[in-house]
C-alpha cells in the first residue's frame, strides 16, 4: 500500500514539557485513519505538526515520500478542518470555500465552478451568498469541510470536527464524512477522543496515550486483540484483572488474581509466574449459581441496569472491586444480591503479557476465605 | 445588569442632569456663535455672520490648519506604528517585550505636563527646533499607546486559528494577515485612529511645551484668547468642528446599533 | 469531485531551504517590532530618564544648565512655599476625584441597567462633548458664570442680586473645570466594570436571599472596585498636572502643581527644579499604579477599556 504520510522518530516538547516522544507512524494513501486518545495524549499536537502549525522538536514528517518538515503550512498540500470551524467571519460562504483557490490563483470562473461543486458535495447547494451568522452549527461544519476539500488536498486533517455538534447531528455527520472520504478517495487523518466515533468511521485507528502510540490497527483487531490494558479499557468497556500465571499450559492455562483463579486458553509463549493482565469484555462475562470448572471467582450481584436491548449489571468482587457485565435482555439472571460464580469462554479472555503499566495488587497466595464462606 | 431594578423616573432624571452638565457649555458655545454681539454676555440677536468671518480670520485659520495637519499626520503615523506593534506583540515573543508593554502605559498614565517637559528637554538636548515637526513627534508619542490598546482589545476577540486556517488554505503570511486578520481588525484600527485624531486635535498641555510660536495650534490659540476674551468666531468654528465630530460618532453609533439589532 | 488523480500522482513537495524561510519571517518580525520599540525608546524612555538626570543638575545665574550634581533642587521641592502648593493641588485633586465618583457611579449604574441600544447611545452621548475642544468648553462655562456672564447678568436684570456673584476665578471654578473635563475618565471604567457583571450572578444572589442593598454591597460594589480605582487614578493624576484649568478657571491666582512645573519652564527658567517636581509627580504616579496593580487592577482599564 502506498504511504501518504510517514512520521519518523517524531518528538515535540514545549519548553521542558515533552508532548510527543518518539512517534513512528505511517498513514496509507486513501485511508481513513483516526488518532484516538484521551485529552492531553498528543493527538492534536501530532495533527498540528502534520499541518505545519507546530514544528517538531526532532524527527521528520514525509508527505508522499518528500520531507515537509521545513515547509510552512501554506506550502503543504494538506488541508485542515478545525475544531471550531475557523471560518472567516468577514466573508460569505462562497468566499470562504473559494479562499484556498484564490490563494492558488485559480481563474475566477473555474473557482466558481469548483466552489459550487464542493457545496453540492456537502449538500449546501445554493448557499453561496449566505453570511456565516445565517448558518447553523451543522451547516458551518459543512462549509469548513467544503473549504478544505475544494483544494483537492493530498491529506485532509480533521481536528475533532464534530465535537461542537449535538448528538443527533453528530451521528448524521459521521456517516456523511465517511461517505465523503470514500467518494473523494482523499486520505483523512481524524482526531477524536470519542472511541465509538473512531470505531465507526475509521479504516485504522492509532490509539495514543501520554505522547506515544499504544497500538495502530483496524477497529476489529483493536477491539478483539488489544495489545495493552490501556487500549482494552479505552476501546469499549473492559474488566481488567491483574494476575500471575500459575500454569501456562495444558489442559488449560491458569492465572491467579487477587480475588481468585481463572482459566485462559493454553499459550506456549507464557511462562510460569509471568505477570499478565486478563481482559474480559462485559458482554462475555457469564454468571452461574453453581461452580464452573476452571474458575474460582465469586461476586455479589450489586446492581442491574435496564438499557433497552441489553441488561447491564455490576458485580462486586470479594476485594471490593467491580466487575461489569452485560447480557441480552432475554437472558435470565440470578436475583439481585445473590452470590454468583463468574466464568467465561476461554477464547473470550484476552491475555496481555506486558502489563508493566498496570500492576496494583498481585498477590502470591490469594486468600480464598471470603470465597469459601458461601 | 438586572432589568427588574430599572425604570424609575428619578434615575432618568439623574442621567439627564449629568448629560445636561456635560452639554451645558457646549450649548452655550453654539448659541453664542449665532449672537450678533461680539461680547459673549447676553444673546442680542441672531446672525450667521461669524461663520463667514471666521474663514477670513488669518490667525484662526492658520492655527486650525496646523492642528488639522498635525492631527492627520500624527494619526496616520501612530495608527501604522501602533497597529503593527500591537499585532507583533500579540504574535511574537522577543526580548524587551514586557518592558515595551510597560513603557506603552507611561504616556497614558503620566501627567501630561511631565511628558510635555520631558519632550521639551530632549528636543533642546538634541537640537530639534520647536516647530510642526517637533509637535508631530510629540503627538505621535502620546497617540501610539491608545492605538495599541484599541487594536489589542480587538485582537483578543479574533480567533487565532483563523490565521492558521488561512495559511492552511495556501495563503502566505502576508495574505493571511491582509485578507483575514486585517479586515476583522479594521473597526479597532478605525476607532484607534479616531481616538488619536481627537486626542491630537484637543491637546493643550503637551503642545504647549513642544511647539514654537510660528506653529501654534487651535487649542493653544484659544488658550491665549480665553484670558482676553473669546470671539464669536471661535464659537462658530468650534461649533463647525463639533458638528463634524458628532457626525462621525453618530455614524459609528448608528452602525453599532444596527449591528446589535441584526444580532437580535 | 474526482480527487483520485491528485492522490495518484503525488508531486514532489517544493523544497524550500530552511534558512530562507527563517530569514524572511525573522525580518518581517523585526520590521513590525522595530518602529514602535524605537519610538517608545527615543521619545518616552530616554526623555523620562533625562528628566531624572536633569533633576540633579545645577543652573547658572541666567537659567542655563550646568552639568554639576546637586541635591539642591530636591531641597527646593520641599520648601515651605512649595508644600503649600502641593497640599492645595492634592486638595483640589481629591475634591475633583470624589465629586467625579459621586456623579459617575450612579450615572454608570443607571445606564448599565438600560437595554443594549440605549446603552450605546447614552455612552456615545457621554463621549461626544469630550472630543470638542476643552478650552472652548471651559470658555463656555466662563461665558455662563463669570462676573459679566450670563447667570450674573440675568440675576442682576431680574433684580435678585445687586453685586455679581463670584462663581468662577476661585477654587470652586478650578474644581468645576477639573470635574467637567475629567468626568468621562471616571464614567468609562466604572461603566465597563458594571457592564461586565454577569446577570446570572445577580440572580444567583437573589436566589440565595440577598436583598437589593446586600446585592449591591456584597456583589456589585466589590466587582466594580477595580473600575472605581482605575477611574480615581485617571482623574486624580491628570488633575495635578492640568495647569491650564487653574489658569483659566482660577483666574491665574491659584497656583497648582502643574502651574509650578509650567512656571519653571516658562517664566522662571529653572529647568532642574521643574524636573525635580516632575520626578515627584512620576514617583507619585508609580506609587498609585503599584497599589492599583497589587489590588488586581488591569492596566488596560486605565486607557478606558
Amino acid at each position: 500500500m502506498e504511504e501518504m504520510i510517514q512520521l519518523t522518530a517524531l518528538k515535540k516538547s514545549f519548553g521542558d514539557v515533552s508532548i510527543i516522544h518518539d512517534l513512528n507512524m505511517t498513514v496509507h494513501a486513501g485511508e481513513f485513519l483516526t488518532l484516538l486518545g484521551p485529552s492531553g495524549c498528543g493527538k492534536t499536537t501530532t495533527l498540528r505538526m502534520i499541518a505545519g502549525f507546530d514544528a517538531p522538536t526532532s524527527g521528520d514528517i514525509y508527505l508522499a515520500g518528500a520531507s515537509v518538515k521545513d515547509l510552512p503550512p501554506n506550502k503543504r498540500k494538506i488541508n485542515t478542518v478545525f475544531q471550531n470551524y475557523a471560518l472567516f467571519p468577514n466573508m460569505t460562504v462562497a468566499q470562504n470555500v473559494g479562499f484556498g483557490l484564490k490563494m492558488a490563483k485559480v481563474a475566477v470562473d473555474q473557482r466558481e465552478e469548483r466552489v459550487t461543486g464542493a457545496l453540492d458535495l456537502v449538500q449546501l447547494t445554493g448557499y453561496e451568498n449566505r453570511k456565516l451568522d445565517q448558518l447553523s452549527g451543522g451547516q458551518k461544519q459543512r462549509v469548513a469541510i467544503a473549504r478544505a476539500l475544494v483544494n483537492h488536498p493530498k491529506v485532509l486533517l480533521l481536528d475533532e470536527p464534530l465535537s461542537a455538534l449535538d448528538l443527533k447531528l453528530r451521528k448524521q455527520m459521521q456517516y456523511e464524512l465517511k461517505r465523503l472520504q470514500r467518494k473523494s478517495g482523499i486520505t483523512f487523518v481524524y482526531v477524536t477522543h470519542d472511541q465509538e466515533e473512531a470505531l465507526m468511521m475509521s479504516d485504522r485507528i492509532a490509539v495514543m496515550n501520554k505522547g506515544h502510540l499504544e497500538q495502530i490497527d483496524d477497529p476489529k483487531t483493536l477491539y478483539e486483540h488489544p495489545k495493552s490494558s490501556f487500549v482494552a479499557t479505552f476501546i469499549g468497556e473492559s474488566n481488567v484483572f491483574d494476575g500471575r500465571v500459575t500454569r501456562p499450559n495444558a489442559p488449560e492455562g491458569q492465572v491467579t488474581v487477587e480475588t481468585g483463579v481463572l482459566s485462559i486458553t493454553p499459550d506456549k509463549t507464557l511462562r510460569q509466574d509471568q505477570i499478565v493482565n486478563v481482559v474480559i469484555r462485559p458482554e462475555k462475562v457469564k454468571v452461574s449459581l453453581t461452580p464452573q470448572p476452571g474458575f474460582h471467582i465469586t461476586a455479589r450481584i450489586s446492581e442491574y441496569y435496564y438499557a433497552g436491548n441489553v441488561n447491564k449489571a455490576v458485580l462486586i468482587l470479594p476485594n471490593g472491586g467491580e466487575l461489569k457485565m452485560s447480557s441480552t435482555a432475554q437472558a435470565s439472571l440470578p436475583p439481585l444480591g445473590s452470590q454468583a460464580f463468574v466464568y467465561w469462554d476461554l477464547a473470550d479472555a484476552i491475555v496481555i503479557k506486558s502489563p508493566a503499566d498496570k500492576i496494583y495488587n498481585v498477590v502470591a497466595q490469594p486468600d480464598f476465605s471470603s470465597v469459601n464462606q458461601k | 445588569m438586572n432589568k427588574r431594578l430599572t425604570a424609575r423616573p428619578w434615575k432618568n432624571v439623574f442621567i439627564g442632569l449629568t448629560l445636561l452638565f456635560l452639554y451645558l457649555p457646549v450649548v452655550v458655545i453654539i448659541i453664542f456663535s449665532f449672537n450678533t454681539s461680539k461680547m459673549n454676555i447676553l444673546f442680542e440677536g441672531f446672525t450667521t455672520k461669524w461663520y463667514g468671518l471666521v474663514f477670513h480670520n488669518y490667525q484662526i485659520m492658520a492655527a486650525l490648519k496646523n492642528s488639522i495637519l498635525v492631527g492627520v499626520i500624527s494619526t496616520a503615523l501612530a495608527t501604522v506604528i501602533g497597529t503593527t506593534g500591537a499585532v507583533a506583540m500579540s504574535k511574537y515573543q522577543f526580548p524587551g517585550k514586557k518592558t515595551l508593554d510597560k513603557v506603552l502605559y507611561i504616556p497614558i498614565v503620566i501627567p501630561e505636563v511631565v511628558l510635555g517637559i520631558s519632550l521639551l528637554l530632549i528636543y533642546s538636548l538634541v537640537g530639534i527646533p520647536l516647530s510642526l515637526f517637533s509637535l508631530i513627534l510629540a503627538h505621535v508619542t502620546f497617540c501610539i499607546p491608545f492605538v495599541v490598546l484599541t487594536v489589542r482589545s480587538r485582537l483578543v476577540g479574533i480567533d487565532q486559528t483563523l490565521e492558521e486556517a488561512a495559511l492552511d488554505l495556501g495563503a502566505n503570511p502576508w495574505q493571511a494577515f491582509s485578507q483575514v486578520v486585517l479586515p476583522l481588525l479594521l473597526p479597532g484600527i478605525i476607532s484607534g485612529a479616531g481616538f488619536s485624531f481627537a486626542l491630537s486635535l484637543d491637546d493643550v498641555i503637551i503642545s504647549f511645551f513642544t511647539t514654537g510660536p510660528a506653529s501654534t495650534t487651535f487649542p493653544l490659540l484659544v488658550y491665549a484668547l480665553v484670558k482676553t476674551g473669546v470671539t464669536p468666531e471661535i464659537n462658530a468654528i468650534s461649533t463647525l468642528l463639533m458638528l463634524v465630530i458628532v457626525i462621525g460618532i453618530a455614524l459609528n453609533a448608528i452602525h453599532q446599533v444596527r449591528k446589535m439589532k441584526q444580532e437580535g | 469531485m474526482s480527487e483520485h488523480e491528485s492522490v495518484a500522482d503525488p508531486q514532489p513537495a517544493v523544497q524550500l531551504h530552511k534558512h530562507t524561510v527563517h530569514l524572511g519571517t525573522r525580518m518581517i518580525k523585526w520590521l513590525q517590532i522595530f518602529p514602535i520599540s524605537l519610538w517608545m525608546l527615543l521619545l518616552v524612555v530616554v526623555p523620562m530618564l533625562y528628566v531624572f538626570f536633569m533633576s540633579f543638575m545645577s543652573r547658572n545665574y541666567y537659567g542655563g544648565i550646568v552639568y554639576h550634581f546637586t541635591l539642591q533642587n530636591f531641597a527646593q521641592v520641599f520648601a515651605a512655599s512649595n508644600l503649600q502648593i502641593y497640599l492645595h493641588s492634592f486638595w483640589i485633586g481629591i475634591l475633583t476625584t470624589v465629586i467625579c465618583l459621586l456623579i459617575s457611579y450612579p450615572f454608570a449604574f443607571f445606564i448599565a441597567q438600560k437595554g443594549p441600544v440605549a446603552k450605546t447611545i447614552l455612552m456615545a452621548l457621554v463621549v461626544v462633548p469630550s472630543v470638542s475642544n476643552s478650552l472652548v468648553r471651559l470658555f463656555g462655562w466662563l461665558t455662563l458664570l463669570r462676573k459679566t456672564g450670563v447667570v450674573n447678568t440675568l440675576l442682576e436684570r431680574l433684580g435678585l442680586i445687586h453685586h455679581p456673584l463670584t462663581l468662577v476665578y476661585n477654587n470652586g471654578g478650578i474644581v468645576l473645570g477639573m470635574v467637567y473635563l475629567l468626568l468621562m475618565f471616571m464614567i468609562l471604567p466604572i461603566f465597563n466594570a458594571l457592564d461586565r457583571i454577569d446577570h446570572n450572578l445577580i440572580e444567583a444572589a437573589e436566589d440565595l436571599g440577598a436583598s437589593k442593598f446586600q446585592i449591591f454591597k456584597e456583589l456589585i460594589l466589590p466587582l466594580t472596585e477595580p473600575g472605581i480605582v482605575a477611574g480615581c487614578i485617571m482623574v486624580f493624576i491628570p488633575s495635578l498636572g492640568y495647569f491650564f484649568v487653574s489658569d483659566v478657571m482660577g483666574g491665574g491666582t491659584q497656583n497648582m502643581m502643574g502651574n509650578l512645573i509650567e512656571n519653571q519652564f516658562q517664566v522662571s527658567r529653572n529647568w532642574p527644579l521643574g524636573c525635580a517636581i516632575s520626578v515627584m509627580l512620576i514617583l507619585l504616579t508609580i506609587l498609585l499604579l503599584v497599589i492599583y496593580q497589587r489590588r488586581g487592577g488591569d492596566m488596560d482599564e486605565l486607557g478606558g477599556y
